[in-house]
Protein backbone atom coordinates (compact mmCIF):
# COMPACT_ATOMS: atom_id res chain seq x y z
CA UNK A 1 0.00 0.00 0.00
CA UNK A 2 2.82 2.36 0.91
CA UNK A 3 4.63 1.37 -2.27
CA UNK A 4 1.56 2.31 -4.29
CA UNK A 5 1.32 5.72 -2.56
CA UNK A 6 5.00 6.47 -3.18
CA UNK A 7 4.82 5.58 -6.87
CA UNK A 8 1.63 7.61 -7.20
CA UNK A 9 3.43 10.58 -5.68
CA UNK A 10 6.27 10.27 -8.20
CA UNK A 11 3.87 10.05 -11.15
CA UNK A 12 1.95 13.09 -9.88
CA UNK A 13 5.17 15.12 -9.75
CA UNK A 14 6.13 13.80 -13.19
CA UNK A 15 2.87 15.16 -14.64
CA UNK A 16 3.76 18.56 -13.21
CA UNK A 17 7.03 18.41 -15.13
CA UNK A 18 5.16 17.49 -18.32
CA UNK A 19 3.02 20.63 -17.99
CA UNK A 20 6.10 22.79 -17.30
CA UNK A 21 7.99 21.27 -20.24
CA UNK A 22 5.08 21.86 -22.61
CA UNK A 23 4.57 25.45 -21.38
CA UNK A 24 8.24 26.37 -21.82
CA UNK A 25 8.25 24.66 -25.22
CA UNK A 26 5.29 26.66 -26.52
CA UNK A 27 6.70 29.89 -25.06
CA UNK A 28 10.00 29.14 -26.76
CA UNK A 29 8.24 28.49 -30.07
CA UNK A 30 6.38 31.82 -29.87
CA UNK A 31 9.40 33.87 -28.74
CA UNK A 32 11.62 32.25 -31.42
CA UNK A 33 9.30 33.78 -34.00
CA UNK A 34 10.24 37.18 -32.67
CA UNK A 35 6.70 37.98 -31.59
CA UNK A 36 6.40 41.06 -29.43
CA UNK A 37 2.64 41.27 -29.24
CA UNK A 38 0.31 38.60 -30.52
CA UNK A 39 -3.23 39.63 -31.26
CA UNK A 40 -4.28 37.01 -33.82
CA UNK A 41 -3.54 33.36 -34.39
CA UNK A 42 -2.90 34.06 -38.07
CA UNK A 43 0.14 36.12 -37.08
CA UNK A 44 1.87 33.00 -35.76
CA UNK A 45 1.34 31.03 -38.98
CA UNK A 46 2.56 33.93 -41.11
CA UNK A 47 5.64 34.44 -38.98
CA UNK A 48 6.93 30.89 -39.46
CA UNK A 49 9.74 31.55 -41.91
CA UNK A 50 11.61 28.98 -43.98
CA UNK A 51 14.73 27.83 -42.14
CA UNK A 52 17.89 26.24 -43.46
CA UNK A 53 17.99 22.43 -43.55
CA UNK A 54 20.60 22.52 -40.77
CA UNK A 55 18.32 24.71 -38.66
CA UNK A 56 15.38 22.35 -39.16
CA UNK A 57 17.38 19.25 -38.25
CA UNK A 58 18.68 21.05 -35.15
CA UNK A 59 15.08 21.44 -33.96
CA UNK A 60 13.65 18.21 -35.39
CA UNK A 61 16.24 15.77 -34.07
CA UNK A 62 15.95 16.40 -30.30
CA UNK A 63 12.20 17.04 -30.47
CA UNK A 64 11.24 13.86 -32.30
CA UNK A 65 12.96 11.65 -29.69
CA UNK A 66 12.06 13.93 -26.77
CA UNK A 67 8.36 14.15 -27.59
CA UNK A 68 8.20 10.46 -28.47
CA UNK A 69 9.89 9.49 -25.22
CA UNK A 70 7.65 11.74 -23.15
CA UNK A 71 4.54 10.41 -24.90
CA UNK A 72 5.62 6.81 -24.26
CA UNK A 73 6.39 7.41 -20.57
CA UNK A 74 3.17 9.33 -19.85
CA UNK A 75 0.98 6.97 -21.88
CA UNK A 76 2.44 3.80 -20.36
CA UNK A 77 0.99 4.81 -16.98
CA UNK A 78 -2.42 4.13 -18.54
CA UNK A 79 -1.46 0.44 -18.76
CA UNK A 80 -2.03 0.34 -15.00
CA UNK A 81 -5.24 2.37 -15.08
CA UNK A 82 -8.50 0.77 -14.07
CA UNK A 83 -10.62 3.72 -15.16
CA UNK A 84 -9.90 3.71 -18.90
CA UNK A 85 -9.92 0.87 -21.40
CA UNK A 86 -6.69 0.04 -23.16
CA UNK A 87 -8.47 0.36 -26.51
CA UNK A 88 -9.27 4.03 -25.81
CA UNK A 89 -5.76 4.66 -24.46
CA UNK A 90 -4.31 3.16 -27.63
CA UNK A 91 -6.42 5.41 -29.85
CA UNK A 92 -5.27 8.46 -27.94
CA UNK A 93 -1.66 7.31 -28.10
CA UNK A 94 -1.80 6.77 -31.88
CA UNK A 95 -3.48 10.15 -32.38
CA UNK A 96 -0.78 11.89 -30.34
CA UNK A 97 2.04 10.06 -32.12
CA UNK A 98 0.58 11.03 -35.50
CA UNK A 99 0.14 14.67 -34.46
CA UNK A 100 3.76 14.80 -33.22
CA UNK A 101 5.06 13.50 -36.55
CA UNK A 102 2.97 15.97 -38.59
CA UNK A 103 3.80 18.85 -36.25
CA UNK A 104 7.52 18.23 -36.44
CA UNK A 105 7.64 17.56 -40.18
CA UNK A 106 5.65 20.73 -40.99
CA UNK A 107 8.89 22.76 -40.77
CA UNK A 108 10.40 20.64 -43.56
CA UNK A 109 7.60 21.66 -45.92
CA UNK A 110 7.90 25.31 -44.89
CA UNK A 111 11.61 25.12 -45.77
CA UNK A 112 10.64 23.83 -49.24
CA UNK A 113 8.73 27.03 -49.77
CA UNK A 114 5.25 25.73 -48.91
CA UNK A 115 4.52 28.44 -46.40
CA UNK A 116 0.92 27.27 -45.95
CA UNK A 117 2.40 24.50 -43.78
CA UNK A 118 2.87 27.24 -41.19
CA UNK A 119 -0.86 26.78 -40.63
CA UNK A 120 -0.40 23.01 -40.33
CA UNK A 121 2.23 23.67 -37.67
CA UNK A 122 -0.12 25.96 -35.71
CA UNK A 123 -3.12 23.62 -35.93
CA UNK A 124 -1.17 20.48 -35.05
CA UNK A 125 0.34 22.33 -32.09
CA UNK A 126 -3.16 23.20 -30.88
CA UNK A 127 -4.36 19.60 -31.37
CA UNK A 128 -1.24 18.31 -29.62
CA UNK A 129 -1.89 20.63 -26.67
CA UNK A 130 -5.51 19.43 -26.40
CA UNK A 131 -4.67 15.72 -26.69
CA UNK A 132 -1.76 16.02 -24.27
CA UNK A 133 -4.06 17.74 -21.77
CA UNK A 134 -6.52 14.83 -22.10
CA UNK A 135 -3.69 12.29 -21.64
CA UNK A 136 -2.33 14.06 -18.55
CA UNK A 137 -5.86 14.32 -17.12
CA UNK A 138 -6.49 10.62 -17.74
CA UNK A 139 -3.29 9.64 -15.93
CA UNK A 140 -3.98 12.12 -13.12
CA UNK A 141 -7.45 10.79 -12.33
CA UNK A 142 -6.20 7.19 -12.59
CA UNK A 143 -3.76 7.77 -9.74
CA UNK B 1 -2.34 0.86 -10.41
CA UNK B 2 0.28 -1.86 -10.01
CA UNK B 3 3.89 -1.14 -10.83
CA UNK B 4 6.24 -3.99 -9.94
CA UNK B 5 7.37 -6.84 -12.17
CA UNK B 6 9.02 -8.78 -9.35
CA UNK B 7 9.38 -8.18 -5.62
CA UNK B 8 12.36 -10.46 -5.21
CA UNK B 9 15.31 -8.31 -6.16
CA UNK B 10 17.91 -10.61 -4.58
CA UNK B 11 17.02 -13.40 -7.00
CA UNK B 12 17.42 -11.23 -10.09
CA UNK B 13 21.10 -10.39 -10.47
CA UNK B 14 20.37 -8.93 -13.92
CA UNK B 15 17.87 -6.41 -12.55
CA UNK B 16 20.32 -5.53 -9.79
CA UNK B 17 23.04 -4.69 -12.29
CA UNK B 18 20.61 -2.83 -14.54
CA UNK B 19 19.67 -0.58 -11.64
CA UNK B 20 23.27 -0.13 -10.53
CA UNK B 21 24.56 0.86 -13.95
CA UNK B 22 21.69 3.26 -14.52
CA UNK B 23 22.36 4.95 -11.19
CA UNK B 24 26.02 5.21 -12.13
CA UNK B 25 25.05 7.06 -15.32
CA UNK B 26 22.82 9.33 -13.25
CA UNK B 27 25.77 10.15 -10.95
CA UNK B 28 27.93 11.09 -13.94
CA UNK B 29 25.08 13.19 -15.34
CA UNK B 30 24.58 15.04 -12.05
CA UNK B 31 28.29 15.90 -11.77
CA UNK B 32 28.56 17.04 -15.40
CA UNK B 33 25.30 18.98 -15.08
CA UNK B 34 26.77 21.00 -12.19
CA UNK B 35 29.92 21.68 -14.24
CA UNK B 36 27.83 22.66 -17.26
CA UNK B 37 25.70 25.12 -15.27
CA UNK B 38 28.85 26.53 -13.72
CA UNK B 39 30.06 27.47 -17.22
CA UNK B 40 26.71 28.36 -18.78
CA UNK B 41 25.07 30.39 -16.00
CA UNK B 42 27.56 30.47 -13.13
CA UNK B 43 27.05 28.94 -9.72
CA UNK B 44 28.18 31.88 -7.62
CA UNK B 45 25.96 34.93 -7.07
CA UNK B 46 28.38 37.23 -8.93
CA UNK B 47 28.75 34.96 -11.96
CA UNK B 48 25.04 34.16 -12.25
CA UNK B 49 24.03 37.81 -11.74
CA UNK B 50 26.40 38.87 -14.53
CA UNK B 51 25.03 36.17 -16.86
CA UNK B 52 21.40 37.02 -16.17
CA UNK B 53 21.49 40.80 -15.85
CA UNK B 54 24.79 41.80 -17.48
CA UNK B 55 27.41 44.10 -16.00
CA UNK B 56 27.71 47.77 -16.95
CA UNK B 57 31.24 48.07 -15.60
CA UNK B 58 32.64 45.19 -17.64
CA UNK B 59 30.24 45.83 -20.57
CA UNK B 60 28.92 42.27 -20.23
CA UNK B 61 25.61 41.77 -22.04
CA UNK B 62 22.81 39.87 -20.28
CA UNK B 63 21.88 36.45 -21.64
CA UNK B 64 19.21 36.45 -24.35
CA UNK B 65 15.79 35.42 -23.06
CA UNK B 66 15.45 32.74 -25.74
CA UNK B 67 18.79 31.18 -24.80
CA UNK B 68 17.79 31.07 -21.13
CA UNK B 69 14.32 29.71 -21.91
CA UNK B 70 15.85 26.99 -24.09
CA UNK B 71 18.16 25.99 -21.23
CA UNK B 72 15.22 25.92 -18.79
CA UNK B 73 13.25 23.79 -21.29
CA UNK B 74 16.17 21.34 -21.57
CA UNK B 75 16.63 21.31 -17.79
CA UNK B 76 12.96 20.40 -17.30
CA UNK B 77 13.27 17.60 -19.84
CA UNK B 78 16.35 15.99 -18.35
CA UNK B 79 15.40 16.42 -14.71
CA UNK B 80 11.90 14.95 -15.20
CA UNK B 81 13.31 11.65 -16.46
CA UNK B 82 16.26 11.55 -14.07
CA UNK B 83 13.96 12.16 -11.10
CA UNK B 84 11.37 9.62 -12.19
CA UNK B 85 13.98 6.90 -12.72
CA UNK B 86 15.80 7.70 -9.50
CA UNK B 87 12.59 7.87 -7.46
CA UNK B 88 11.33 4.57 -8.92
CA UNK B 89 14.53 2.72 -7.96
CA UNK B 90 14.77 4.39 -4.55
CA UNK B 91 11.15 3.65 -3.67
CA UNK B 92 11.61 0.03 -4.63
CA UNK B 93 14.61 -0.37 -2.33
CA UNK B 94 13.54 1.84 0.57
CA UNK B 95 9.78 1.33 0.66
CA UNK B 96 9.80 0.45 4.38
CA UNK B 97 11.90 3.46 5.32
CA UNK B 98 9.86 6.21 7.00
CA UNK B 99 12.02 8.97 5.50
CA UNK B 100 11.32 7.90 1.88
CA UNK B 101 8.32 10.24 1.60
CA UNK B 102 10.46 13.20 2.66
CA UNK B 103 13.30 12.30 0.27
CA UNK B 104 10.91 11.98 -2.67
CA UNK B 105 9.22 15.28 -1.87
CA UNK B 106 12.53 17.15 -1.50
CA UNK B 107 13.90 15.59 -4.68
CA UNK B 108 10.93 16.48 -6.88
CA UNK B 109 10.18 19.90 -5.40
CA UNK B 110 13.81 21.08 -5.61
CA UNK B 111 14.18 19.54 -9.09
CA UNK B 112 11.06 21.34 -10.27
CA UNK B 113 11.82 24.66 -8.59
CA UNK B 114 15.41 24.90 -9.85
CA UNK B 115 14.68 25.65 -13.56
CA UNK B 116 11.57 27.62 -12.59
CA UNK B 117 13.55 29.89 -10.24
CA UNK B 118 16.23 30.39 -12.88
CA UNK B 119 13.59 31.65 -15.29
CA UNK B 120 11.87 33.82 -12.67
CA UNK B 121 15.17 35.44 -11.75
CA UNK B 122 15.47 36.79 -15.27
CA UNK B 123 12.43 38.98 -14.59
CA UNK B 124 12.91 39.71 -10.89
CA UNK B 125 16.49 41.01 -11.14
CA UNK B 126 17.32 40.53 -7.45
CA UNK B 127 20.64 39.02 -6.40
CA UNK B 128 18.89 37.37 -3.43
CA UNK B 129 16.72 35.49 -5.93
CA UNK B 130 19.85 34.30 -7.71
CA UNK B 131 21.20 33.04 -4.39
CA UNK B 132 17.95 31.14 -3.76
CA UNK B 133 18.22 29.54 -7.23
CA UNK B 134 21.83 28.47 -6.57
CA UNK B 135 20.84 26.93 -3.22
CA UNK B 136 17.86 25.07 -4.74
CA UNK B 137 20.02 23.94 -7.68
CA UNK B 138 22.59 22.47 -5.29
CA UNK B 139 19.88 20.92 -3.10
CA UNK B 140 18.39 18.88 -5.96
CA UNK B 141 21.79 17.72 -7.18
CA UNK B 142 23.03 16.84 -3.68
CA UNK B 143 19.77 15.07 -2.73
CA UNK B 144 19.87 13.12 -6.01
CA UNK B 145 23.51 12.17 -5.34
CA UNK B 146 22.65 11.07 -1.78
CA UNK B 147 19.86 8.86 -3.14
CA UNK B 148 22.26 7.41 -5.74
CA UNK B 149 24.77 6.54 -3.02
CA UNK B 150 22.01 5.01 -0.87
CA UNK B 151 20.79 2.94 -3.83
CA UNK B 152 24.30 1.65 -4.63
CA UNK B 153 24.88 0.90 -0.94
CA UNK B 154 21.68 -1.10 -0.69
CA UNK B 155 22.28 -2.93 -3.98
CA UNK B 156 25.87 -4.03 -3.45
CA UNK B 157 27.02 -3.52 0.12
CA UNK B 158 24.12 -4.66 2.26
Amino acid sequence: MKLHALFTLSVAYFLLFVVALFTTGVTLFITELGVEELTQLSQVAEMIKPKSFEGIIEILSPHIIGMGLMLFVVAHFLLFSKKFTQAFSLKLFIALAFVILVDQSAYLFVSMGWTMFGWVKVFTLLIYASLLAVLVWMVAISL
Amino acid sequence: MKFLVTKELEKSIFLKYLMGSLVLFVVVFLVTDVIFHHYFIGLTVDQATTTLFGNEETFAEPILFNALLLQVHIDFFFSMFILLILAAIYIRLYVRDQSTYIWIHILFISGFMSPLLLLLNYFLSYSIGVLVWIIVFYIWHIVALILCVKIIWKLYFK
